[in-house]
């Protein structure tokens, strides 16, 4: 049960980290870091959410959601700036389509695809 | 109806006479100059119901231009370009683009203008589109927008509007919410327009031809549509803008939405309730007065002008008045006895709290591309990816892929890949500074990668200790790399 929770927060410290990397380049003024930024954040609160409502025992759910609440704590303090717009229509930006926060950091989490989170998160009801 | 045959050479003659006849030559046939003719009466001048649009139209500001008010359509070009740009991009559009919309408004279009978001752009669409009861058409054109596919997202709202989600059914756009504006707005949308699909075409040309059919009273057809204008829609327009509640709709998550909608049904977008449609004027489509408004971007830059020169007015007043009360302070300053004087120059006239201590923020890498050579940009690019990378790979070593197979090899692939663009650096034609700038950034990261492990152990997925499925987070890192395409590797 657990190990849905326990496969997720596996990639969450990587894609922190390489957000955190591009804060220190141009991203930093970007709408795309700001916006991978708020979905960490969502994205960890909904494993909170689910977390709760599982049936993991409650001696593992603390140790999991004090990584939970590590990854958000670190999500928050990227640094990102007040006023972001894109940096390819700003001109700073000249790598081509993709984007690094977006597509590549945000994209790892695709790489977790066990075990499916149906089996972990309970069914809404009503 | 007659069906009359003649000689080619009376032809001058047989339509003197139908003109006289208050008839008209329907259908002609020319057959080795043996001609035949269908002669039918005049058809009675078309009337259509064309009525003025809601009081604050266009409601919603945005990269458009508006044309006449009484025209049938609206075209709509997919604005290809990078996330995020929007307003800037009025100014930036690409020339074909803005050509587009300019053709489409001097042809005879109600409202030209570019689409971009499949959401928050879609919604000043419908908004714009509603307003404006005599606009039966939606014609749309341009490329489709990478990553957006808002193309695809307006035709899925024509064709299938919208769910309990508020999400736009069947489209391929990845966040097609549509959450700030009305239900009602959206199914008169859908009801007021039919769509004339150009995606993919770029030809002025053909954007005019399919403006001017939609505008014309007799059925024209128009590559496989059969286009006329039909008159005003039959109900009043509805004048509504976007409630601002979601203004990020492309960081809204699945699992929330039902929250959302909850908040959004306890404060629905204020709908102005619809004033009914007048009969009057019914008139002939070129009857119709056309006035042609100016571009509410130009009054928007007008207005800013004259704010700007109120606030340099003010401005002016403001140092005059500083000036003068400096000079009546160094004046009294100067009167005062030498030790007074002191006094004075030195006590604070208010008191300053300390600033709190901020920690001094990280450099941000300045964005010097604008001066870059292709060549140089190359290599600015591509070891962009590398701060990111190294960082991905430290977090994964601090996991199980420290004894792993996957972050060994892709550490060592990474030295690999910067020993290479070391060596290409060296082959090029840059000038000493920027190779060694470039060069001192890669043995940087080399440094790093180096402290990585390099050596292969057993892959974790075969061990078992890794369950996350076909997937690898260490691989998966490396793809940043294929995120950066431009320009390409500079030949040697």
């Amino acid at each position: 049960m657990s190990d849905y929770f326990e496969n997720q927060l596996r990639g969450y410290p990587v894609v922190l980290a390489i957000l955190q990397a591009f804060s220190k380049d141009i991203c930093r003024n970007c709408i795309g870091l700001e916006g991978a930024q708020v979905k960490v954040e969502k994205r960890l609160k909904k494993l909170r959410i689910d977390l709760e409502a599982s049936s993991v025992p409650q001696e593992e759910k603390s140790g999991i959601l004090a990584r939970i609440d590590s990854s958000a704590k670190e999500a928050e303090e990227i640094e990102v700036s007040e006023d972001t717009e894109c940096q390819k229509t700003a001109g700073n930006c000249k790598i081509g389509l993709g984007c690094f926060c977006t597509d590549g950091a945000m994209g790892l989490m695709k790489e977790i695809t066990e075990p499916a989170p149906s089996l972990a998160v309970p069914v809404a009801t009503g | 109806m007659l069906k009359v045959v003649f000689d080619a050479p009376l032809r001058e003659k047989m339509e003197d006479l139908v003109a006289e006849e208050n008839c008209e030559i329907l259908q002609l046939d020319d057959k080795d100059g043996i001609l035949t003719a269908i002669i039918g009466k005049e058809a009675p001048a078309v009337e259509m119901l064309k009525v003025s649009p809601v009081e604050d139209y266009p409601t919603e500001p945005g990269c458009f231009l508006r044309g006449n008010d009484y025209s049938p359509a609206a075209v709509v070009v997919l604005l290809n370009a990078p996330y995020g740009t929007l307003p800037p991009e009025v100014q930036n559009a690409p020339p074909e683009i803005e050509k587009l919309v300019r053709v489409a408004v001097e042809t005879g279009a109600a409202l030209a203008g570019t689409l971009q978001t499949e959401n928050i752009g879609i919604e000043k669409i419908v908004c714009n589109v509603v307003g404006n009861p005599n606009i039966r058409y939606l014609v749309l054109c341009g490329e489709e927008v990478h990553g957006h596919n808002s193309g695809t997202a307006v035709k899925a709202l024509l064709a299938n509007g919208i769910n309990q989600k508020r999400t736009i059914i069947g489209s391929g756009a990845v966040t097609p919410y549509l959450f700030n504006i009305p239900l009602e707005a959206i199914e008169r949308f859908r009801e007021q327009v039919t769509l004339v699909d150009l995606v993919g075409e770029m030809d002025p040309a053909v954007i005019g031809k399919a403006v001017w059919s939609c505008y014309q009273e007799k059925p024209t057809p128009f590559k496989d549509y059969m286009l006329h204008d039909p008159g005003a829609y039959s109900e009043a327009g509805i004048s509504c803008t976007l409630a601002g509640k979601v203004k990020h709709p492309e960081e809204i998550e699945e699992w929330e939405i039902d929250e959302l909608l909850k908040e959004i049904e306890g404060a629905e977008a204020p709908v102005k309730p619809p004033t009914e449609v007048k009969d009057e004027p019914i008139a002939r489509l070129e009857e119709v007065q056309l006035e042609k408004k100016r571009e509410p971007s130009m009054i928007d830059q007008q207005k800013l002008v004259a704010v700007g020169e109120s606030l340099a007015k003010i401005a002016e007043g403001l140092n005059e008045i500083a000036k003068i009360l400096m000079g009546e302070a160094a004046e009294r300053v100067a009167e005062l006895p030498r030790e007074e004087r002191v006094k004075v120059e030195v006590r604070p006239r208010v008191e300053v709290k300390a600033p709190p201590v901020v920690e001094e923020a990280p450099v941000v890498v300045a964005p010097v591309v604008a001066g870059l050579t292709e060549e140089e940009l190359y290599f600015h690019n591509q070891l962009r990816a590398y701060p990111g990378i190294l960082a991905g790979l430290a977090a994964c070593d601090k996991d199980i892929c420290h004894v792993g197979l996957s972050l060994p090899t892709t550490v060592n692939k990474i030295i690999k890949k910067l020993g290479k663009l070391s060596k290409n650096l060296e082959g090029s034609s840059l000038s000493e500074q920027r190779r060694a700038e470039f060069l001192s950034k890669i043995d940087s990261f080399l440094k790093v990668a180096e402290r990585l492990p390099t050596d292969p152990g057993p892959c974790q997925k075969t061990v078992g200790t890794c369950t996350i499925g076909k997937g690898c987070l260490a691989t998966g890192v490396m793809d940043l790399l294929k995120l950066v395409t431009e320009p390409a590797e500079p030949t040697q």
